[in-house]
Formats: structure tokens, C-alpha cells, sequence
């Protein structure tokens, strides 16, 4: 198989994942796409030492996660700035294609929702978040455990979400 | 986990939901994109300017006062590389050169050659070491000419960099001559899936110059080489070469007063610069040598790395190290391509390049002798950037709240059409390049 064609292969595989990790990070689903296109255009150039790995859809989505984080600073920080100088100004608001875990996940402080997103979404193992993230494991493990106590409180399932749930035997997911 | 509230699951079901919701663009789209930004750093590289200077680079070339030397009795005589030039040059092999005035003139499936070989020939200069640049860039159908031109302050430091031009394997038809006193010269040829490609690289006293011919058809350029090289001598002792960025280069930039044959296609936005003040709150302690009330006291110039080929601007000294610089481009696109050239020219020149332009900031930092950090925030098609000399490796925070301060700088951008010639204010092009 090609290059080009092994990739578009990858490409259709892995999108809708890629594009839900922008999604649950972003909020905003037309960002979400954009932003996994750009992670799959980043990928192209690297294609050769991706297609070795063993998930390179992990690197895409780590990827995809790192420029959702950033895009929604940024854009957390323009609206502020407009905010205070321009008076209130149009907010994109949820669309029809929120789901209220999206809309959860926006609730929640953004190192919890990283971290929920990068582990149970991306899929990597809570060493690997941790080394993402620049932080001890043991701060991971206490964001996802906090992260996933308030996501159920504000999903409204609140009954027995304390316990640590990491994912089945901590792997990256497929 | 509890079947109650089960994650997993949860974003599985997201994954779902969002497969019914979303239209991928495609692979093919993801390719090409990465393709076309490949090509425009390998013609944006050459026709340069600079992006945080808004212009600096620009004026250096414009006040080049060198001092020129007799050519030598058996160098060809001075000529800059023209359409015509390579027309003569590349004659059999290529026709019909054209040189583009707008990014958009670039095929966006183009693809240059040679790059691994184009590499080994390129050394990394050091920015103090530079006195004025010059850049050209040619078309035609697929094909592509470019060059590059820098006068050195020396002719020692423009030995030391020829000497780091080192052919690799990935060149063939290595040649390495000396053609007169105080000239060098090295020609190679190369070929990979793109095509095939010839280079020539030169030195002539404290000169330097490059230049590149690639066309993806089936060829020999193996026919043209010693051609090339002929023409790059006598351009290299041509000052326009070390002076003068042209075509797309020179589109952008009009010096002050002058109109340009294609700055009526771009736009001009305004934006409010950061203060000073907002930069020491921003940097915090860690930049402990920058004084937002001192004045300038050296040159703080653009990276000679840093180039760009698209955007209007303009830039301001701010404090004793800073230079904020605020740039737009005549399409959000083009603003990405735009920064993807800088982040790339910059990874290329010993800067560790971190962040996104689609999701900035892009940080960019060096350390050695001349330790630097920059960041880019990038808005639809405007671009706010902040150089701080003398400090590298920010903490996280830093790089935080600079983005902070630059988002709000390119939020008050106002786009003006109505401004038909792009000419950044000579004032504020003398102060980036003041000192």
C-alpha cells in the first residue's frame, strides 16, 4: 500500500476519535474539526515514522488535545479582553451537536478536563498523561478522580463516582 | 466503574455521536496542505522578510551602503539573477520564468527538490553577523528558482559559513572551486520524488549567495550546472542580491512613499501594540534585564532566520530588549502559511519552536551567545509578536501571559481596505532597526 493511500486509510479510521478529543476539550465543534485536520496535516509530514508505531492515532490525538487546550485559552482570553473593551460580544454558543457530556466537560477546571480527555478519550495511560501534562502521576490520578466526581455530579449520577476509575488496565485505547 | 456513570462508554458514545455529525475534509486535503507549506518554507525561505521586524529587514537592505569590489578579471561580469538570466540559463530544460508577486502565484501542489541536499548546503547564520540581505524567487509551471543573498559584516564570518556548506549524500555532481581571489564556489545537483534540482552556493569576499532551480519533470540538470554557477557569480557581485528582495519578497514591503506594482491587493490593519508596562507585567521576574522606561541599547533585530514573504506591518522597540510587532496578511490563510514559514524558518536556525499557530501562542527560544524568545499570537489574518532579547526558556506562566497580552493586542485589529499601498510607517521601521 502507498504512502498516500496507507494514510488515507488512517485518516478515515481515526477521524471521528481525533475529532471528539478536539470536541470534548474545545467545546466547540466546528473548531474540533479544524483543529483535527490540522493535527492530520502535521501528521502527513511525519507519516513515515508514524505509520511505525503501534497506535500513531495516539500521536494525532495528543496532538489534536494539545492545539483544543490552546485554542480555547486563547479564545477563553480574547473574549475577556473584548469583555472589557468592546462590551459584550456574540459568545459561539452550543449547537445542536452538544451533547451534555461536552457541555459537562466545560464545567469542569481545565486540568481535570485534559486530563479526563487525554485518558479516557485519547487514551493514554495515566504515565503517559502525566508526562504530557509535566506532573506526577499521583496528580493525575487525583484530576481524573476529581474530574470524574464532578462530571457525575454534573451529569447529575453522583452516587458512587469517588472511587478511582482509571481505564482497564490503564492502556492507550485503539 | 460503576455502570451508573461509566466514562468510557460516555466518550465512546460522543465518538459516535460525533461520527454521524461530522464531514472529515479528507486525507487528501491533509496532504496537500502539508505539501504547499513544505514548498512555500522552501521559497518563502528565500525571499525573505521579516515577520517581527515589519519591515526591518527590509530597511536594512534598503540602506546596504557596502563598499563594492572590483570584480576579478576572470569572474563574469555583475548581473542579477533575472527571468532573463535563467531563461538562458535553464535554456532546454526549463522555460518561460516568471517572477510571482503574491504568495497565491505559487501552485499549491508544488514541490520543490532537493531539499535534504539544499540543506547541507545552507549554514545557519548568526544574526549579528549580517549586514543586509537580498531574496528572489521564480516560476514556472511547477518549477521553481530562488536565491539568496547576505552580505556579511566580515569576511571572516562569511568564510566561516561557506565553509559549513558540506554537500551530503543526497547531492550528486558535487563541485567545489575557487574561480578567483577570494572566491569560492559550489555546485551540486540532486534528485528525489520531486524532481530534480541544481544548486549553486558562492562566496565572493564578505558575500554570500544561493541559489536553487528544481522541476519535477524527468531531466538532466546536470546540463545546466556549470550555468548556474556562472550566473550566480556574476550575481553575486551585483548589490541588488545582497540588497534587494523582489517579486514576492518585495511586494509586501514598499519603502515609505513608494508604491508598489502589488501592495494595492493587501490590506492594512491596525492594532494596538502592547505597552510596556503590560510587558514587564507579563514577564514578570523572569525577564529581570528588561526595562520597560530604558531605551534601546542595542540592535534589536529580527532574526536573520525569520522570514516571511506575505504580511504588511509594523513593529516598535518596546522598553531596552522588547520589539512588539503587529503584521497582517491579505488573507487568514495566507496568515498561516505565513506563520508556518516563520515557526519553520526558526526551527531552522537553532530555535526550539513550541505551540501552535492555529492554537497559539508559538513560542520560539534560543540560547547560546545570543540568547532570544519570541512568541506569535495569530488572529484570522493578523499577527501579534513579541522578541525579547537576552532571555530564553520562559516558564510556562510567561509564555501564558504574553499570550494574554498579545490576543488582546490583535482583538482591537481593525481591517482598513481602503489603504492602497502598504508602506509601514518610516518612524517606527527606523526604531526596529535603530541601535
Amino acid at each position: 500500500m502507498s504512502a498516500d493511500a496507507d494514510f488515507a486509510a488512517f485518516y478515515d479510521a481515526t477521524w471521528n476519535r481525533t475529532v471528539a478529543c478536539a470536541y470534548a476539550v474545545s467545546g466547540d465543534f466546528g473548531a474540533a474539526e479544524e483543529i483535527a485536520q490540522e493535527a492530520y496535516t502535521r501528521a502527513w509530514p511525519r507519516w513515515s515514522k508514524l505509520r511505525a508505531y503501534d497506535e500513531p492515532g495516539a500521536w494525532v490525538r495528543q496532538v489534536a488535545t494539545r492545539l483544543a487546550v490552546s485554542r480555547w485559552r486563547r479564545h477563553r482570553t480574547a473574549l475577556r479582553h473584548l469583555a472589557t473593551t468592546r462590551g459584550p460580544e456574540p459568545v459561539r454558543g452550543p449547537d445542536g451537536s452538544t451533547v451534555a457530556l461536552v457541555a459537562a466537560l466545560r464545567e469542569l477546571p481545565e486540568a481535570q478536563r485534559r486530563a479526563l480527555v487525554l485518558h479516557h478519550l485519547a487514551g493514554f495511560p495515566v504515565a503517559e498523561v502525566a508526562s504530557i501534562e509535566r506532573c506526577p502521576q499521583g496528580t493525575v490520578k487525583a484530576r481524573l478522580s476529581r474530574g470524574r466526581a464532578a462530571l457525575a455530579q454534573l451529569l447529575g449520577e453522583g452516587q458512587d463516582h469517588t472511587q478511582d476509575h482509571t481505564r482497564s488496565g490503564d492502556t492507550a485505547h485503539a | 466503574m460503576p455502570e451508573l456513570f461509566d466514562l468510557d462508554s460516555a466518550f465512546d458514545a460522543l465518538t459516535d455521536q460525533v461520527a454521524t455529525h461530522t464531514t472529515a475534509p479528507g486525507a487528501e486535503r491533509a496532504t496537500t496542505a502539508a505539501r504547499r507549506r513544505r514548498t512555500t518554507r522552501l521559497v518563502g525561505g528565500v525571499a525573505a522578510l521579516a515577520l517581527v521586524a515589519g519591515g526591518g529587514v527590509g530597511l536594512l537592505a534598503h540602506h546596504s551602503t557596502r563598499t563594492v569590489v572590483d570584480p576579478a578579471d576572470d569572474m563574469p561580469a555583475p548581473a542579477p539573477l533575472s527571468v532573463a538570466v535563467l531563461d538562458d540559463v535553464t535554456a532546454g530544460w526549463i522555460s518561460d520564468w516568471t517572477e510571482p508577486t503574491s504568495i497565491k502565484d505559487i501552485p499549491s501542489d508544488l514541490n520543490a527538490a532537493g531539499d535534504d541536499c539544499m540543506g547541507s548546503l545552507l549554514s545557519d547564520e548568526q544574526d549579528g553577523d549580517v549586514a543586509s540581505y537580498g531574496a528572489s524567487a521564480f516560476l514556472s509551471g511547477h518549477s521553481v528558482a530562488f536565491s539568496r543573498g547576505m552580505a556579511m559584516k566580515t569576511e571572516a564570518a562569511a568564510q566561516q559559513l561557506m565553509a559549513g556548506a558540506a554537500p551530503s549524500s543526497a547531492c550528486s555532481d558535487v563541485h567545489t572551486s575557487a574561480p578567483a581571489p577570494d572566491t569560492e564556489l559550489i555546485t551540486a545537483t540532486a534528485a528525489d520524488a520531486n524532481g530534480h534540482a541544481v544548486f549553486a552556493v558562492a562566496r565572493w569576499h564578505e558575500r554570500l549567495a544561493f541559489v536553487g532551480v528544481s522541476d519535477p519533470a524527468s531531466a538532466d540538470p546536470e546540463a545546466v550546472r556549470a550555468a548556474l554557477g556562472s550566473a550566480l557569480l556574476a550575481a553575486i557581485q551585483d548589490d541588488s542580491t545582497v540588497s534587494v528582495m523582489s517579486g514576492i519578497a518585495g511586494a509586501a514591503f514598499a519603502p515609505a512613499g513608494t508604491a508598489s506594482g502589488t501592495a494595492s491587493e493587501h490590506q492594512s490593519s491596525s492594532m494596538t501594540a502592547p505597552t510596556g508596562a503590560q510587558l514587564q507585567q507579563a514577564l514578570g521576574s523572569w525577564a529581570s534585564g528588561f526595562d520597560p522606561n530604558g531605551s534601546t541599547t542595542r540592535a534589536v533585530s529580527p532574526p536573520s532566520c525569520l522570514m516571511d514573504e506575505a504580511a504588511s506591518g509594523s513593529s516598535e522597540s518596546v522598553g531596552n530588549t522588547a520589539v512588539v510587532g503587529l503584521s497582517s496578511y491579505p488573507t487568514a490563510d495566507e496568515a498561516s502559511l505565513g506563520l508556518n514559514l516563520a515557526a519553520k524558518s526558526l526551527a531552522g536556525c537553532g530555535f526550539r519552536v513550541e505551540g501552535s499557530w492555529t492554537a497559539g501562542p508559538v513560542m520560539a527560544t534560543r540560547g547560546g551567545d545570543q540568547p532570544m524568545t519570541l512568541w506569535f499570537v495569530l488572529a484570522g489574518q493578523n499577527v501579534a509578536s513579541v522578541q525579547l532579547d537576552g532571555a530564553t526558556a520562559p516558564p510556562q506562566g510567561v509564555t501564558d501571559a504574553v499570550d494574554q497580552v498579545l490576543t488582546a493586542a490583535v482583538a482591537t485589529a481593525r481591517v482598513d481596505t481602503s489603504v492602497d499601498v502598504v508602506s509601514p510607517p518610516a518612524a517606527v521601521m527606523s526604531a526596529s532597526t535603530a541601535g
